[in-house]
């Protein structure tokens, strides 16, 4: 019997093609619509921000909206940071695009950038967010753009000094330093090598990627910037050169490490965990990660603070106007279901959904969350970042340059860090160099 | 004589017609691809170089006016300088290590192909995997090299402090994932050439370095300007290696042109410099490839002769 060989006619040929020709230009969306029930939300962020959103001590916030929109799921497109903002602004920037939502960081919300996301002004107005006048001010307005709102900030990160109290017991010091050169002088007397032969830092910042933004956090004990929010460049003023000497002179004592320029955030979140590092600075948010049982040698034992003034702004400040930076939901102008997107933001900005997202680790925008007895007990930095952020301010403006200059920025601090140049060579240099990209 | 008739004629004309069409019709769908992939794609990124484009902003014509930017960008000519030096240390380390090993193997001694594997080695490690590893192994304060270099009473590399150092590490890393690559090509040149040559050289007193020098050698020129050719156009755009692990520091030590332009086109979004410097490398490129090629077919010609 002669074996029948199954063979396409032409038009079964074209069916098929057609059909893959139709999945492979949308991107398999008519599969992803269908499985989601035949209606899809598509939002673009850092995956920290779908965390804090479904997951935690907090619960699920998005899940009961799902619900009464009648949706699945939220389709969350998580990235990198430079990798959420590439894809926001390439989609925001076409005729039409089916993403709803898109989260952005403040430095990258400037001018130009805003023109592809929708003014927020006439949706507030029409169905306002419940108590908007409890975000923090700073926030809203550098989210206003020529009088229009662009932006609802959702998650901030403000920088604090974490310290292990183990080896502050350890090596005799009574408590948390007061001024910043009593983190110098703590740090000095931290860095040391422990019984098992590991090497301890005394202090540590994380020096790649974001180096400009971490030389800020110690420039602000004495309120030193690169560049002021009215786009001063004040960069070879006392404040930043003191700031870079003490960290030049710590690096050559050896108190920070040689490595300092290639570690990141999440490899200083190891060194934490491990014990190489008795103090650094970061996001306060990241106390967690350091006290986590599961992965950390000193759960529990590292504890944050508001970073310290330098002495000669004790009485001025209490405590530093340190480094904070947030992100915001957009709607960009090309979304297509653009009520949807407000009412997703709308329910996302809540008290009750900071609450619940600040249980499950989020930074919360708003300042009555830190009124809520329930977060100020499960958060053992609750009040110190609650001062912090009464005086703190974002580590550059926004403006159409900001990423080339943060680059130079780093560059130039790696210059007197690592002793190309000295502090106030470099930021000399420094501040000829930036004047050149400022806008006007 | 035959005498065709004219439906005949016309039956064998259309099928000739139709021979000569096959071909063509059958290499079409690459064609096709390439031109929707490469050539259009190519063309529009050229064209790029002449606007001003970003995020928010339509694009406009600036002329030259991105070119003018990157020529006056102190950025760009310490990133050209780095590329050169860093492109022509590491081809030309390459070539040699590659022939040094390929010369040895192919005097066929034992575990020759545990050796072989053990060299190709790299080439089969993802590069993004291979810095990663080479990082943690070069770590100033806890990295096993330094280690070993303090036992030794030797000074640590720093390769994240002291600007040469870090050069020196990317060019290593750099040629330890690529010299597989050079050695296969020249391995098989290596071995491909005729022991007859070698015998009639003995016969005439030859020994040693002077059989290579006068056998191996001009016998594998043709595989080494080959092997030349591709790894001047790969190193030039050389960038997961360095980015991965020095992105460009300490003090610019390390930025390539492939960082430069990546910073322009993806951290900065000004699409139009970005394509102007891809296009001064595209240029660049094809003036070191068209020398090398040029090279190539004399050597070609005159081997003819």
């Amino acid at each position: 019997m002669k074996k029948r060989i199954y063979t396409l006619d032409r038009r079964e040929f074209l069916k098929l093609g057609g059909t893959a020709a139709l999945l492979a230009a949308t991107g398999g969306l008519p599969l992803r619509v269908f499985a989601q029930g035949g209606r899809t939300f598509v939002v673009v962020s850092h995956a920290v921000h779908q965390t804090v959103a479904t997951t935690g001590g907090g619960g699920d916030i998005v899940a009961p909206w799902l619900a009464e929109q009648g949706i699945a799921s939220v389709d969350w497109r998580t990235a990198g940071i430079p990798q959420v903002h590439e894809t926001l602004f390439r989609e925001a920037s076409l005729n039409q695009t089916n993403l709803d939502v898109g989260y952005i960081l403040n430095t990258h919300l400037f001018p130009r950038i805003a023109t592809l996301f929708d003014p927020l002004d006439p949706y507030l107005a029409e169905n306002p967010i419940e108590d908007f006048g409890d975000f923090f001010p700073g926030m809203i307005d550098s989210l206003t753009i020529d009088g229009q709102l662009y932006g609802v900030p959702v998650r901030h990160s403000t920088s604090g000094l974490h310290w292990n109290q183990a080896y502050f017991e350890e090596r005799g010091i009574p408590g948390p330093p007061e001024t910043m050169e009593q983190v110098a002088e703590y740090a000095r007397q931290l860095t040391f090598t422990r019984s098992d032969g590991q090497p301890v830092y005394g202090f540590v910042i994380p020096g790649s990627g974001q180096m400009h933004a971490n030389t800020t956090d110690i420039a602000r004990a004495w309120n030193g910037d690169f560049i002021t929010t009215s786009y001063d460049v004040v960069c070879a003023e006392p404040p930043m050169v003191k700031a870079l000497t003490m960290l030049r002179d710590l690096f050559v004592e050896g108190v920070l490490p040689a490595s300092l320029i290639a570690i990141a955030n999440t490899d200083l979140d190891t060194w934490m965990q491990t014990g190489r590092a008795a103090m650094c600075v970061g996001g306060m948010g990241r106390n967690r990660i350091y006290n986590d049982a599961t992965a950390s040698q000193f759960p529990g034992q590292i504890e944050t603070m508001a970073i310290p003034v330098a002495e000669e702004l004790v009485g001025q400040f209490e405590v530093a106007p340190i480094k904070t930076e947030y992100w915001s939901m957009v709607i960009p102008k090309a979304s297509r279901q653009k009520d949807l997107s407000w009412d997703f933001i709308q329910e996302l900005s809540t008290k009750r959904a900071h609450l619940a997202m600040a249980l499950n680790g989020n930074g919360p925008t708003r300042a009555s969350t830190y009124d809520e007895p329930e977060f100020n007990s499960r958060l053992p930095y609750a009040e110190a970042e609650k001062k912090a952020l009464a005086v703190a301010r974002v580590p550059l403006p926004a403006f159409d340059r900001s990423a080339e200059a943060a680059d130079v920025i780093t560059e130039h601090v790696q210059a007197a860090i690592l002793g190309a140049m000295t502090p106030q060579r470099a930021m000399d240099r420094l501040a000829l160099r930036l004047e050149g990209l400022l806008p006007g | 004589m035959v005498v065709l008739g004219p439906a005949r004629e016309r039956r064998e004309a259309r099928s000739a017609r139709w021979a000569r069409l096959v071909p063509y019709l059958l290499i079409a769908p690459v064609q096709l691809l390439l031109l929707l992939v490469l050539v259009f794609p190519s063309i529009a990124a050229a064209g790029m170089a002449f606007f001003r484009s970003s995020f928010g902003i339509d694009a406009t014509w600036v002329g030259l006016d991105n070119f003018r930017y990157v020529f006056d960008d102190y950025r760009f000519w310490g990133a050209l300088r780095n590329t050169v030096v860093f492109v022509n240390v590491v081809v030309y380390l390459e070539i040699f290590l590659g022939l040094a090993i390929a010369v040895l193997l192919a005097t066929q001694f034992r575990l020759q192909r545990l050796w072989i594997s053990i060299i190709i080695a790299p080439y089969a490690v993802s590069a993004v995997i291979a810095v990663l590893m080479w990082k943690f192994i070069l770590e100033p304060d806890t990295g096993f090299v330094n280690y070993l270099l303090g036992l030794l009473g030797m000074e640590r590399i720093l390769w994240t402090v002291i600007p040469w150092h870090a050069f020196a590490v990317v060019v290593l890393l750099e040629v330890w994932l690529n010299t597989p690559f050079t050695f296969l090509i020249l391995y098989a040149a290596v071995m491909g050439v005729s022991q007859e040559l070698y015998e009639a050289a003995r016969i005439d007193g030859a020994r040693g370095f002077q059989l290579f020098r006068f056998i191996t050698l001009p016998s594998v020129m043709p595989a080494i300007l080959v092997a030349l050719m591709f790894r001047y156009i790969f190193a030039f755009r050389t960038f997961e290696v360095v980015w991965i692990m020095t992105q460009g520091g300490p003090l610019g030590s390390t930025d390539l042109l492939s960082i430069y332009l990546f910073r322009n086109g993806f951290r900065y979004y000004d699409f139009g410099v970005a394509a102007a410097t891809a296009l001064v490398m595209v240029v660049v490129t094809a003036i070191l490839a068209s020398y090398y090629l040029w090279t190539l077919y004399r050597t070609m010609v005159r081997d003819a002769r």
